[in-house]
This record gives structure tokens, C-alpha cells and sequence, in this order.
């Protein structure tokens, strides 16, 4: 009995094309239409009018030169452009797995710092009246916001995963809770909370601002919620085997989780700070609702000067801010791949496990 | 010969009466040990402050109270939610809900093909690099992202000048401060929300169901609607609840490009407390925002269940039993 050979029916194959090239270009207009905004702010930072929003058909550093100084700005460049090199080389040539594996990122900070002492380059950007306070608070309110999510959420996220119990559904219902009610929303209730309980929240505590202080707060209930459900997403994936092996070995817990499981959500950790960071210099609704006077943070600033006209300064300050977020993007990318995630889990620790 | 004697050993049997050392209770940390801190942390800051809104909602506006808090609470009232449904504020509301409902429909509209087209249809090389186009611009700043559509938005831009001059536009643009402003910006802002979960809801689907609805004989349309989509319903799902109830809520874009006609409620709600000092109408308004957006999340739940109800009944197979 012969074989009859199955046919590939050519029809099929042409429609499949079609199908696919028309996505392909539809993919591309939306990823385009991303785009558009983010380059006209980087075009317009380069405005020479007097505006920010209409353009004079010319280019000029004008508005970078409001901000930095252009010598010490082109010797910043240099030298970081130096250092990064000098420990990307170190990296290749060396030997030990710890130093090839960070000598980038840590040839990166040591730029940013050494590029500090030799030129202060930053004391323009955050010497600049308002804008430049505004910035100073971004980060430091960024920055402590991001240090108690990645605490809270670290502990948070290795509860759920590994020890579950009735409490747990309560509690993800309220991290979904977080996590899906409008900003405005937290923005208010905090802001009536923090009157009402006043103490810390309403005058200093030793060095602490309690501007500062509202903000750390306020910024972190979101970027936690976001770090317990990125470490319990990656836990998840794992079995008990390593904890096991180290409570058989003799190790009290408090010694299990320091030198056993907190290596293994280390990259989830540190992705989750550094997208908390991300979001943090971005928060908007919260720090402008519960934000005293002095502690306003740039998008305060931003939207403050929204009703009038908006400086042309603001563009060439946003695109710094665009430039760190894309560099924090970079090395969650880079954290996540290290450790092993293809592109789609690392999709999915973005959209939040 | 050999013989073996058996040897008996006496072993020396030594009683003793040992007590046992009591045994001592080893406290057990309860399994939530690790996530008290949270637990504290979200209870102190999250739950107490908005039910604390919700207390507020009944109140009264006092500006002369000297605790700071410009509520009075000592005739509780209905009186904000009434005044809510005041028209001016009201058709903030109806407003704000036709939008989202539009935006949301848009961008799953324009981002599922492009999260479809991402998972399926690409190379494993390219998804990453296609992913980190869609990641960095949805992670930048929301603000300056929104700021920015001011620029094609100006009246006497560049946008609105090459609009005139190719005759699409009899005048200079004006779309600023209008609703349709903040329509198209709230799309751009929540594109990149919808097709992240949405990518890894399609991402999350074992490709042998489609394999095996091929086999079967399904043609492709079929397979789409039949395996893949249900398959992907519940990322679908929290698609549209991640970009859905934000824009709601949504201040920023309504702030910086709607202007009075394109107002939505985030912004209203946020000059209740900022501008006119009423927090309790604040908060009622607040709380009706929660529940609309509860109530338009119900009414599409019942739709979506009704339509799979009757899709099932249509499809319902009866396999008689052999007797």
C-alpha cells in the first residue's frame, strides 16, 4: 500500500504571511506612537525659543546650559565615559565571577561619584532655585520610599510564598486592593490621615522632615505591594528544598533566611527596588496631595507650573530623569536576565507576577 | 569437635529512674511572622486613612476647626452625596466614565493585536528587544509623558500649522483643553498597561491546546475564538481592571490637558480638598468614583458571563449514554 504524501495547502501558506505582515505593521505604528512623545521632549529640551512647548526651528543648548555648566558638563561626559570603560575592560579580562559579573554596575556608580568630586556637575542641576529642591526631594524621597518597600515587600513576598496560611487570601486581596485603587484615591485618604494623626507628619522629628516623611510613606504603600508580589512570584517558582537542606544542617531560622533564601530573591529584590525607585521619581498624585511646602518633588514642580507657562528648563531636567529611568530599566533587565529569566517572565515580573 | 558453649552473658541491667527534662514549649512564630510589618504598614496607612475618608463623606465642611481638619462631624449628613449628584458634578462623573469606557475599549482595541503579534508571530530574539520598546516608554515619567502632548496639541504648533496647510484644518487646532484631548493622551498613557498583562496572558498559554485545536481541524479564526481567547480571559480580564479603574482616577491628564470641559473625576475630587477646602464633599465623591467604578466593573461582568452562558447553551453537546 503506497503512502499518499500529505499536501501542504499553499492557500494557508500565503494567508499566513498576510496575517503577519499586516501586524508587523500595525505593531510598528503603535510602537512608534509610544515613541512620539518621549522624542519630541528630548527634541524641545533642545529648544532655542523662549517656550517650551512651541518650536523655533532651531536647535540649541541654550536650556542645557541653564542647567549645566558646558565645560564641566563635556569633563563629566568624559570622565564617565573613562570609568566605564576602564571597568568594562576589568570585567573582561578579569577572572573572578563577582568582578566580571559587576564590574559594570559598579563601574557606572563609581563614575557618577567620581565625576561628582572632580566637577561638580550636579550643583548646577541642584543648585537651581525650586527646580533644583525639587529634584533634591525627588530623590531622597525616592530613595527611602524605595528602601522601606523593598523591606516590607521583601519580608511580605517570602511570607506568602512560603508560608501560606488563612491570613494569606485577606492579604492579597488587600495588596490587590493597593495595587488597583486610583491613586487619587490614596492621595486624599493619606493626606486627611496625616493632618488627623499629625505627630511626625506634621512638624520634624529630629532630622527627619515631615514632609519628607509623608512622602516616604505615601510613595511606598504602592512600590511595596509591587515588590511582595515580584519576590513571591519568584519564590513561587521554587521548592523549599535549599531552606530544607539548611534547617537539616542546623540552621536557625533567622540564619536560614539571611545566608539561604535572601541570595535567591536578591535579583527579585533588587529589580523590585529599582523599579520602585522608577515609579517613585515619577509619583505624582500622592506626593501632590500630602507634599508640604518645602518638600514639593519635581512632578510637583511640573505640575505647578503647568497652569502658566511650563520653563523650557523643565524638558532638559525631564530628560535627565528619562535617562535614569531608562538606566534603571536596564539593569532590572540585566539583574533579571542574570538570573536566568527569558523575556516573557521578565514581562510578566513587570506586570506585577 | 567442637562445642560451643553458650556463653551467657549477663548484662548488668542498671534501672534508673531518670526524669525527663521538661519539655520546654518552643514558641512558633505564627506563618504570617514575616508579613506583620506589611501587615501593620498597610492597615495603618491604607485601610484605617480610607475608611477615615469614608467617615469624612458624612460630615461637614469647617473651615474654623482648629485641628487642621476642616471637617466637622458632629451632624452627620447625607447632604454631600446629594450634593454630588449635583449636575455640575455629575456630569463630571458620566464624563469621566465615558471616557474610560472608550479608552479602555481603544486600547485593547489597538493593544491586543500588537501583544497577539508579540507572543505568536515573533522570534524569541526579537521579543525581547520589542518588549523593552513597549516597557521604556510606559515606565518614563507619566507626567512628562502627558506634559509632552501639549506640543502636538499647540494651537499655533507645528502639528496644527502642517494640518492647515495640507487643508485637513480650516483653522489652528484646537483640541486643547477639550475632552477629546485628554481622550487620545489617556489612550497613549494606558496603551503600554493593557498590553503587558495581555502579552503574558497569551504568552501563559500552552501552545498544545492550539496545536491540538489544529489538529482537530479548527481553522484559524476558530482556534482564536474558541481556545485562544478563552484561554487568555483571565489575563484579558486583569488587563482591562490595571488600566480600567487608574484611569478612573486619572488627575494628571485631565490636569495638564483637559482644561475646564475635559475635567475627569481625579482632578475634581483633588480641588475639593486643594482649592475649595471641602473635604467632605471631597470624600463623598470619592466614595460614589469607588462605587461607579465597581458598578461599571459589575455590569461588564454580567455581560461577559451572559454571553459565555449563552455561548455554552448554543454549543451544548449531548452525548447520549449507550444503554
Amino acid at each position: 500500500m503506497t503512502a499518499v504524501a500529505p499536501m501542504m495547502p499553499k492557500a494557508n501558506r500565503k494567508q499566513r504571511d498576510g496575517a503577519k505582515i499586516v501586524m508587523a505593521i500595525w505593531a510598528a505604528i503603535v510602537l512608534t506612537f509610544l515613541f512620539i512623545p518621549i522624542l519630541l521632549v528630548i527634541r524641545h529640551s533642545f529648544n532655542r525659543g523662549g517656550s517650551f512647548i512651541v518650536w523655533a526651528h532651531h536647535y540649541s543648548t541654550k536650556w542645557w546650559g541653564a542647567l549645566f555648566n558646558v565645560h564641566r558638563t563635556w569633563n563629566a561626559i568624559l570622565i564617565f565615559f573613562i570609568v566605564v570603560v576602564i571597568a568594562w575592560f576589568i570585567g573582561k579580562v578579569s577572572n573572578n565571577k563577582y568582578v566580571s559579573r559587576w564590574a559594570i554596575p559598579v563601574g557606572v556608580v563609581l563614575a557618577i561619584i567620581i565625576n561628582g568630586e572632580r566637577t561638580n556637575w550636579y550643583n548646577d542641576l541642584f543648585n537651581e532655585t525650586g527646580l533644583g529642591l525639587a529634584l533634591r526631594n525627588s530623590f531622597t524621597a525616592a530613595i527611602g520610599g524605595t528602601i522601606i518597600a523593598v523591606i516590607l515587600g521583601g519580608l511580605a513576598g517570602v511570607a506568602l510564598a512560603r508560608r501560606t496560611g488563612a491570613w494569606s487570601k485577606p492579604f492579597m486581596f488587600v495588596l490587590s486592593l493597593i495595587l488597583v485603587t486610583p491613586e487619587i484615591m490614596d492621595a486624599i485618604a493619606l493626606l486627611g490621615w496625616f493632618v488627623r494623626v499629625g505627630g511626625p507628619f506634621n512638624s520634624p522629628v529630629g532630622p527627619i522632615n515631615n514632609g519628607i516623611l509623608r512622602l516616604w510613606v505615601g510613595q511606598s504603600l504602592y512600590t511595596s505591594a509591587l515588590v511582595t508580589l515580584i519576590v513571591r512570584a519568584r519564590l513561587a517558582g521554587l521548592d523549599e528544598s535549599l531552606e530544607e537542606a539548611a534547617a537539616d544542617l542546623g540552621a536557625p531560622p533567622g540564619r536560614a533566611f539571611r545566608q539561604i533564601t535572601l541570595p535567591i530573591i536578591s535579583s527579585a529584590l533588587i529589580a523590585g527596588g529599582l523599579l520602585s525607585f522608577t515609579l517613585c521619581l515619577d509619583n505624582t498624585i500622592i506626593a501632590n496631595s500630602v507634599s508640604t511646602a518645602g518638600s514639593s518633588t519635581f512632578p510637583v514642580y511640573v505640575i505647578g507650573t503647568a497652569k502658566s507657562t511650563t520653563k523650557p528648563f523643565v524638558g532638559a531636567a525631564a530628560v535627565v530623569l528619562f535617562g535614569v529611568t531608562v538606566m534603571s530599566l536596564a539593569f532590572v533587565y540585566s539583574v533579571l536576565r542574570k538570573s536566568g529569566d527569558s523575556s516573557s517572565q521578565i514581562a510578566s515580573t513587570l506586570a506585577g507576577g | 569437635m567442637a562445642t560451643t558453649v553458650p556463653v551467657a552473658q549477663t548484662v548488668p541491667v542498671i534501672t534508673t529512674t531518670t526524669a525527663e527534662p521538661p519539655r520546654r514549649m518552643r514558641l512558633r512564630a505564627p506563618s504570617f511572622a514575616l508579613a506583620i510589618p506589611s501587615i501593620l504598614w498597610y492597615v495603618f496607612f491604607f485601610v484605617l486613612p480610607i475608611l477615615l475618608i469614608v467617615w469624612y463623606s458624612f460630615g461637614v465642611k469647617n473651615t474654623t476647626s482648629g485641628t487642621g481638619v476642616p471637617v466637622s462631624m458632629t451632624n452627620r449628613t447625607l447632604q454631600n452625596y446629594r450634593d454630588a449628584f449635583d449636575p455640575t458634578f455629575f456630569k463630571v462623573f458620566k464624563s469621566t466614565l465615558k471616557i474610560s469606557i472608550l479608552a479602555t475599549t481603544l486600547c485593547f482595541v489597538f493593544g491586543f493585536p500588537v501583544a497577539y503579534f508579540l507572543v505568536f508571530k515573533v522570534t524569541e530574539k526579537w521579543k525581547g528587544i520589542m518588549l523593552a520598546l513597549i516597557v521604556v516608554p510606559s515606565f518614563t515619567s507619566f507626567l512628562i509623558r502627558t506634559l509632552a502632548w501639549r506640543i502636538p496639541f499647540a494651537a499655533n504648533g507645528e502639528f496644527s500649522k502642517w494640518l492647515q496647510d495640507v487643508g485637513i484644518l480650516s483653522g489652528p487646532i484646537n483640541v486643547l483643553d477639550t475632552r477629546a484631548a485628554v481622550q487620545i493622551a489617556i489612550v497613549y498613557n494606558y496603551l503600554g498597561f493593557m498590553i503587558l498583562p495581555l502579552f503574558v496572558a497569551l504568552d501563559r498559554i500552552d501552545h498544545h491546546m492550539r496545536e491540538a485545536s489544529k489538529d482537530l481541524g479548527a481553522n484559524r479564526l476558530r482556534t482564536f475564538l474558541q481556545v485562544t481567547m478563552p484561554l487568555a480571559g483571565p489575563g484579558i480580564a486583569a488587563g482591562v481592571l490595571l488600566t480600567f479603574i487608574p484611569m478612573c482616577g486619572d488627575f494628571v491628564t485631565a490636569t495638564l490637558l483637559g482644561g475646564t470641559s475635559g475635567n475627569m473625576i481625579g482632578a475634581m475630587i483633588d480641588s475639593q480638598f486643594h482649592v475649595a477646602q471641602n473635604w467632605p464633599l471631597g470624600s463623598a465623591m470619592a466614595v460614589m468614583m469607588i462605587g461607579a467604578v465597581l458598578l461599571v466593573l459589575g455590569i461588564g461582568c454580567i455581560i461577559v458571563f451572559g454571553v459565555q452562558w449563552i455561548l455554552r447553551r448554543r454549543r451544548h453537546i449531548d452525548i447520549a449514554v449507550a444503554s
